[in-house]
């Protein structure tokens, strides 16, 4: 599996460990899914919570104002803002 | 069924009374949980995997960090204080092995290598960032000012109350910096956990869970991956 996808795979399997979201709701995550805003689960101490798990499973650092509501406004945005972030 | 695998309460020195089960039983192992309110969150799971590997005739302590839990001792300045009560409580029950739980794998160093069982291990850097990051949640729900970085840098200097705990400046700077030491026996992961591991087990994220699930199925996995590492 190259980088990429590793990437959609592991975020999708943060979402749904912090989310507690199920198999079928998890492989429906399409890019334009909204976060943010759009699921009733993603609450401010849920972006707290996943932004944990990306920087503990990426191991990638997360500084306070790189923390915006437009990076968690939809997936396709946070695979992104993940992608741009890990290690080449 | 009823079996009588004995459940006590066992004196570690001054570091007060410890949950202990299955103390006749011929292997004894350490059980060190989850820190800070994580461990709060993962204290049923403990309890469950030491009754299940009671079951497979594996005794348990559960140790009980000072500051946490029914510890009477407040928070140590040092992460040592935590090592060393770990240190004591295995003395006391001869064990040779551990199983921790995130967190409780920074302090397990008084166990031998080769009896590490450490579930979901974490850095104390993570740690301490989580510590930061909620402190900055409450704060910003209070419309109180605050970034993480900002309360860590609090924290380090001064010392700071963190989900609800009085933290010492040293401790919270030992934590920044703390990582499992050595090498373990064994690591065992969440399934979507693509960090290096042993082995992986299904199961919820329950230190992350503002109400945590029942912790059965989890606590069976883990229990039995560690008594097959131990039996083989």
């Amino acid at each position: 599996m190259n980088r990429s996808a590793q990437a959609d795979q592991t975020l999708r399997a943060i979402l749904s460990d912090v989310l507690a979201l199920s198999a079928a709701r998890t492989a429906a995550i399409t890019p334009a899914t909204r976060l943010l805003g759009g699921m009733p689960e993603f609450d401010s101490l849920a972006v707290a919570n996943v932004a944990a798990e990306i920087e503990e499973r990426f191991g990638i650092r997360i500084a306070d104002d790189d923390l915006s509501a437009e990076d968690f406004g939809t997936y396709g945005a946070l695979l992104d803002f993940v992608r741009s972030r890990s290690p080449a | 069924m009823s079996v009588d695998v004995g459940l006590c309460f066992q004196e570690v020195g001054q570091l007060g009374t410890m949950l202990r089960i299955g103390r006749k039983l011929p292997e004894q192992a350490v059980v060190i949980n989850a820190l800070f309110a994580e461990g709060e969150r993962t204290r049923a799971l403990a309890s469950a995997i030491m009754r299940r590997l009671a079951l497979r005739s594996i005794g348990t302590l559960l140790v009980e960090l000072p500051g946490f839990g029914e510890s009477p001792d407040p928070l140590p300045p040092r992460i040592s204080g935590w090592a060393d009560a770990v240190g004591k409580a295995a003395e006391v029950i001869g064990a040779r092995a551990s199983v921790t739980i995130r967190g409780g794998a920074l302090v397990d160093q008084a166990v031998p290598e080769e009896g590490r069982f450490r579930f979901a291990p974490a850095s104390g850097a993570a740690l301490a960032r989580d510590l930061a990051r909620a402190a900055a949640v409450e704060r910003q729900e209070a419309q109180r000012p605050g970034t993480p970085e900002g309360i860590a840098e609090e924290a380090r200097g001064t010392g700071l109350r963190l989900s609800g705990y009085p933290v010492p400046a040293s401790l919270f700077a030992d934590l920044e910096k703390a990582e499992p030491l050595g090498a373990a026996g064994r690591v065992l992961r969440l399934a979507g956990d693509a960090r290096p591991a042993d082995a992986r087990v299904g199961g919820p994220l329950l230190w992350r869970q503002a109400e945590p699930e029942e912790p059965d199925a989890l606590a069976d996995a883990i229990a039995h991956d560690f008594h097959a590492w131990r039996m083989r």
